[in-house]
């Protein structure tokens, strides 16, 4: 154990800030402290005797804080982890998102047990534990999954849907004081509660930004009357009475990222601490822990707890909602970009010097043309058309854009009609799709995120083949290489390059062999000479390798400003070798030349070239 | 409002047999479906209920099957109407449309969706209301 002095940059930051006027409720919403310096933290949960437990998933490992007094995090087999639970014993359960199981794991992290249930698992992420049973959001099958320890199905609780009972993509649960399991039915927007049998009991919530109502909510956590939400896309904590009857909302980020400090970025996940006064906010996206409610430790003193007390900030409740990314397309003129906060759809001309936002589309509700959850875009230059591949509704729309002149590039909000929504074949199970690509005969890919497995589509989005690829672990994202007539797959659990020929036979399995192993590599594009270029969401970096695999050249660090990355998901290049990177974690695209020389960034107004920079921060001086 | 197309493609219909007694001819954006629409009152009026009369044709035919939803926005504002219309099928082809209201004046696009055999097919107006 180490003191929290010694980390030295492992837990590099702990801020206080002041606390929020008190409150007449027993909400804890008081900001009180931040763990900095985590490596994507996905999970945490309270042991019996205070201490905590946070799962981080790059590297997938446990943690185990003493308030903080901190082991180091100790590694742990896991593909992906995703949700974390303490049983009886403070034993800990782990859900592994990647290889469709369970692990049971001692404080030391080796592994004591791996729960494989026969009637499989896919992408399972929440997990509770009571009276002996583990209840898994199985997020991928859309139901919740009832098991024993030895991984026997007792019982399957709904399907996907929108009536009550039935769920789409649920990713957080726990079971409440009543012995209701309570359910954060993530792509309805929605909390629901159901008994013990599966039978639903209530729901609130849908789509929106009002207190009440939900971005995606990812987490719940119950404690006596309360239920606490984390409410990622906006940014935000909510808590509820059992009744559903709304208490408090706090949390969101104000300016930018990295504030921290009682604003709050894409939570994933929340604890509350047994004793019910003090609430873990986890953010992977940050790398942190926030803390809110509960006494101060014992190591701030009274004239350091005064001083803090005499500050006069409070955490904000209300913020930005301009966020960028993390999903992009683009061709030598039109750049699309998916803002999912805003369930917007930006489209710019970047035949500039800086790009010009077109038009925007914007997603109301879930009538037609509405759109959820985009896993990916898709700009054909020479229809003008674009599909929007949408996991949220599972169907595919089409819109279709009647562009200015190339010289007179200007904004019209109803530039873009909506041209056809609609519902693939049953077949293709759209829901869980993470990527879709298209050849130079139209035909389309839509891949599985957790199979290994690609639906091949005609023009028309009818299906024609079904390919499973052998030895595909975790696939990330496609591109096609028009070069060599093949399909590329990112292979996260690999860290490989699979390349498919158009029977979808594999004819190499390419190594991603940079100096440095990449940590989550996201993004995947080809330039014209057949170089890869790998977005590495974990590493912080691009990495360019030859066409076999060779490592030609790596930039970017982890950081805010430009040259520097956090989290980049979405890459893509263009006729001119201009390699657009979506920074999602910084909510802006940077633009390199191959060599990975800065060109540009550029976010939702505004844009900064090396003729351009912006004023150093004081901060930065 | 009617534009160039629309009228076009209201000679188009009564060159080719079809008759409509609605003021408003269009064609779904992806020129698939024809749908043809009046308001009572008409010009639409600002802050005031008004219902609509539709017609869906296919290749010139009566839409026998299919379902139509009917909504309106404002995209320089990005929203939409405060209230959620009722649509009632009132015959092959045929929709009434009640509790359509524009609560503000300025650029609306009101929007007729087709669902037929599975997809969704849209058709739009521009509309200034003053």
């Amino acid at each position: 154990m180490i003191r929290p002095t010694a980390w030295a940059g492992l837990l590099a930051t702990l801020q206080v800030l002041a606390p929020a006027p008190a409150q007449e409720t027993d909400s804890p919403d008081r900001y009180q402290l931040d763990f900095n310096g985590l490596r994507a933290p996905v999970d945490a949960r309270w042991l019996t005797d205070d201490r905590l437990v946070i799962l981080e998933s790059a590297p997938p490992a446990i943690r185990i804080t003493d308030w903080l007094e901190c082991s180091t995090a100790t590694d742990i087999d896991c593909g992906e982890p995703a949700g974390l639970a303490i049983g009886p014993d403070d034993t800990i359960l782990v859900t592994d998102a990647a290889r469709n199981r369970i692990l049971q794991l001692a404080p030391d992290g080796t592994t004591v047990r791996i729960i494989e249930p026969s009637d499989g698992l896919r992408h399972p992420t929440g997990i509770a534990m009571h009276d002996g049973h583990l209840y898994v959001a199985d997020t991928g099958n859309d139901r919740i999954a009832v098991l024993d320890l030895d991984g026997t199905l007792l019982r399957s609780i709904g399907s996907r849907g929108v009536a009550p009972g039935r769920f789409r993509r649920p990713q957080g649960l726990d079971i409440d004081a009543a012995d209701r399991i309570v359910v954060a039915d993530t792509d309805n927007h929605r909390i629901q509660t159901l008994d013990l049998d599966g039978t639903p009991i209530s729901h609130w919530g849908s789509w929106g930004s009002f207190p009440g109502l939900f971005q995606a909510p990812s987490d719940v956590h119950c404690i006596d009357d309360r239920i606490f939400v984390s409410d990622r896309l906006n940014h935000r904590i909510q808590l509820f009475r059992s009744d559903g009857t709304l208490v408090d909302a706090w949390g969101m980020h104000s300016v930018k990222p990295r504030e921290g400090q009682g604003r709050i970025h894409y939570p994933d996940a929340l604890a509350i601490s047994p004793d019910g006064s003090r609430l873990a906010v986890v953010e992977s996206f940050e790398d942190r822990i926030q803390f809110f409610g509960g006494d101060y430790p014992d190591w701030i003193d009274e004239e350091t707890r005064r001083e803090i007390e005499s500050r006069p900030t409070t955490a904000p409740r209300t913020g930005i909602q301009s966020h960028f990314g993390p999903t992009v397309d683009l061709d030598d003129r039109i750049m699309v970009v998916w803002e999912p906060e805003a369930r917007a759809v930006l489209i710019f001309d970047h035949q500039r010097q800086t790009p010009i936002r077109l038009t925007s589309i914007f997603s109301r509700g879930d009538g037609p043309g509405g759109f959820g959850h985009l896993v990916d875009l898709h700009w054909d230059h020479d229809s003008n058309q674009l599909h929007l591949f949408d996991r949220g509704t599972s169907q595919v729309h089409v819109y279709g854009l009647e562009l200015p002149p190339a010289d007179q590039p200007r904004f019209d909000p109803s530039m873009a009609r909506l041209l056809t929504s609609r519902t693939l074949d049953p077949s293709i199970p759209m829901h869980r799709i993470v990527d879709a690509e298209r050849d130079a005969r139209g035909r389309w890919y839509l891949m599985e995120g957790s199979e290994g497995t690609i639906h091949v589509l005609d023009a028309d989005l009818q299906p024609l083949d079904r390919w499973s690829i052998p030895d595909l672990r975790e696939p990330a994202a496609m591109t096609f290489d028009p070069r060599h007539d093949e399909l590329l797959v990112l292979d996260r659990g690999r860290n490989a390059v699979h390349r498919l020929d158009e029977a979808g036979r594999t004819r190499a399995v390419t190594a991603i062999a940079t100096p440095e192993p990449p940590v989550r590599p996201n993004g995947l594009a080809v330039t014209r000479e057949g170089d890869l270029l790998i977005s590495d969401g974990g590493g912080h970096a691009v990495h360019r390798l030859s066409n076999d695999g060779t490592h030609r050249t790596s930039w970017g660090t982890k950081g805010s400003n430009h040259e520097e990355f956090w989290k980049p998901a979405g890459i893509v290049v263009d006729d001119r070798d201009r390699v657009i990177v979506l920074d999602h974690g910084n909510h802006r695209c940077q633009m390199f030349d191959l060599e990975g020389r800065w060109l540009m960034t550029f976010g939702a107004g505004r844009a900064y070239t090396p003729k351009n920079r912006p004023p150093r921060r004081p901060e930065d001086e | 409002m009617i534009t160039k197309s629309a009228a076009i493609l209201a000679a188009a219909m009564l060159l080719g047999g079809c008759s409509t007694s609605l003021d408003h001819q269009l064609q779904t954006n992806d020129r698939n479906y024809e749908v043809s629409w009046s308001s009572d009152p008409s010009p639409i009026p600002v802050n005031d209920f008004f219902t609509l009369e539709v017609e869906v044709r296919r290749d010139g035919e009566l839409l026998t099957d299919g379902e139509l939803s009917v909504d309106a926005a404002m995209p320089h504002h990005n929203h939409g109407m405060n209230h959620v219309p009722l649509i009632e099928r009132t015959g092959p082809g045929r929709w009434h449309v009640e509790d359509m209201l524009f609560h503000m004046p300025g650029y609306w696009e009101l929007y007729f969706d087709v669902r037929d055999r599975g997809v969704t097919h849209r058709a739009q107006e521009p509309l200034e209301v003053d």
